[in-house]
């Protein structure tokens, strides 16, 4: 006899789920309303956020006062595992870091869902940037265009103008700093 | 690209622009932004956090989190000063590094089409402000226009006035000279029926230009006046009068028309000299008004009815679209029923008066 109790039912629904989706159905209709350049611009927003809060949790853990390239790429790393992406370094050097990922911490929802990519950039724009000054984040290749995985290169140099498909972020930490602690959650 | 070339450039941008310190310090705009937040471009630069709000949310501040990343983004705010107090602008912005000294600023840049919303919103104000004076001065004008009449109208008033009492006293001068008993009793109706016009006169006259009289102050001095100067002693002329607010179209016949009757009564009711009474009633009867004169004399022979007074009783009735009915024996009762005009219109209603 079938089971008609709901739930016993088999179904891809639990809170990880619905979260990954209620955020990949947000952004789409952003997308869909205010074309993707703007709504990279609200997503970008928000990062930039998340990544202000993520930077102060390592802070307050880990010393990152005097970090290098090669602490800030192992925070990056971490803090996408601790997320559920699946990040890796590839190559670090003075100038630049540069990351491959395998598995999106959005899932297979990221898919045709480039403003979310922003997320990204602008936590690991805003962290590194906080801690040496400037970054200039490219996203050379991404799950979301479809790529099947991500090539992201962090570059530690200011240059003169940027390319399509980077963008560069400041430290603002002298101003932050400046204020008033953000209350304890 | 010289810098005074890129700076002309940015004033002439059509969109406000503007760049910020971190503090919200304003260090330079455009005439589009100057205009937007009704600053004179050689003013003194105000903090934008003081003409703005929302522009801090919590312990984020939005000026920071624009200028941490070249990406443009969005922001809204609030203007709190100036003629667009309390508009909300949707604005983008994105930090900006000084090559020099590596100083970090935020270059804003308000919505395009907002600022048209602006625009049209301003042109919309200015329109209702110029057509709000336009109406205030037409509306002092017609203020002027009507003290003007209203005085013109209370002189008019007040010469109606002594032009009666002239005439009164010359029809009296004349009286007193006739010898001719029929020509004396023609001058005294003659003088009664101005009497009754003139008291409506001298009521109005201490109106201020109003064209409305209290009915039963105004009968009731037309019934005091006969009582004392029309009535033998043998005949008691009493009166119970309902308040009631009377346009002048009305007053003017209604007190002709009492005088008439009152005097028809006198004259006709009480021929051996008995001692008789003449009432006079005014009562409100479901939006109209009812008059009533009554005798307990005589009452009238068949051929009565014929005379100048009656004649001038039933033009009054027809001027006021009233109904006029009447009894006889014993005595003569008179009943007036009509729809009174509208008191502050002075126009009288169409339609049934009972």
């Amino acid at each position: 006899m079938t089971d008609t109790r709901p739930a016993a039912a088999e179904l891809p629904l639990e809170g990880d789920i619905f979260m990954r989706r209620l955020l990949r159905e947000l952004s789409g209709l952003l997308e869909d309303v205010v074309g993707t350049e703007s709504a990279e611009g609200y997503i970008s927003g928000v990062g930039s956020i998340m990544g202000r809060w993520i930077g102060e949790q390592y802070r307050g853990a880990i010393d990152l006062e005097c970090a290098d390239a090669r602490l800030l790429a192992e925070v990056l790393v971490d803090l996408k595992r601790r997320i559920g992406g699946e990040f890796h370094i590839i190559a670090v050097s003075e100038d630049r870091i540069v990351l491959g990922n395998a598995r999106c911490p959005f899932g297979d929802m990221v898919q045709d869902r480039p403003s979310l990519c922003m997320m990204t950039s602008n936590v690991f724009g805003r962290i590194v940037a906080d801690s040496l000054g400037y970054a200039r984040v490219e996203l050379q290749e991404t799950i979301a265009a479809g790529h099947g995985r991500c090539r992201v290169v962090v570059h530690l140099e200011p240059r003169r103008e940027s390319a399509p498909g980077e963008m560069e972020y400041f430290s603002t930490r002298s101003a932050a700093d400046a204020r008033e602690p953000e209350p304890a959650e | 690209m010289k810098a005074d070339v890129l700076s002309q450039v940015f004033d002439s941008l059509p969109s406000p622009m503007m760049i910020v310190r971190l503090d919200g310090g304003i260090e330079r705009l455009n005439a589009a932004a100057a205009s937007l937040l009704d600053l004179g471009l050689d003013a003194h630069l105000p903090n934008l956090l003081e003409l703005c709000r929302s522009l801090d949310r919590g312990a984020t501040n939005v000026l920071e989190r624009c200028a941490g990343s070249a990406g443009w983004q969005p922001l809204s705010v609030e203007l709190t000063r100036g003629g667009h107090a309390g508009l909300r602008v949707a604005m983008t912005g994105r930090g900006l590094v000084d090559a020099e000294n590596r100083t970090l600023r935020v270059l804003l840049l308000a919505d395009r089409s907002d600022n048209v919303h602006f625009e049209e919103h301003r042109r919309l104000i200015r329109l209702l402000n110029s057509e709000l004076a336009e109406q205030q001065r037409l509306r002092e004008q017609l203020d002027e226009a009507l003290n003007r009449e209203r005085q013109l109208h209370e002189e008019l008033v007040h010469r109606m006035k002594n032009n009666l009492s002239m005439l009164s006293v010359i029809i009296r001068s004349r009286k007193a000279a006739s010898r001719d008993p029929n020509v004396n009793q023609a001058l005294s109706d003659i003088e009664g029926r101005i009497r009754s016009i003139a008291l409506v006169h001298e009521m109005l006259d201490g109106t201020r230009g109003l064209e409305v009289v209290e009915a039963s102050d105004l009968l009731g001095k037309l019934c005091a006046t006969m009582r004392d100067s029309v009535a033998p002693p043998n005949v008691e002329v009493t009166w119970d009068l309902e308040p009631s607010r009377l346009h002048i179209t009305d007053a003017t016949p209604l007190c002709l028309l009492v005088n008439e009757l009152v005097t028809n009564a006198m004259k006709h009711g009480f021929p051996q000299g008995g001692p008789g009474r003449v009432t006079i009633g005014l009562r409100r009867l479901c939006g109209a008004l009812e008059l009533r004169v009554t005798d307990d004399g005589a009452g009238m022979t068949s051929d009565a009815g014929q005379g100048t007074g009656s004649r001038i009783v039933e033009a009054l009735a027809m001027q006021m679209d009233a109904e006029l009915s009447r009894e006889t024996g014993p005595g003569v009762h008179w009943r007036l029923l009509f729809k009174p005009a509208d008191p502050d219109g002075g126009r009288r209603s169409v339609g049934d008066a009972a």
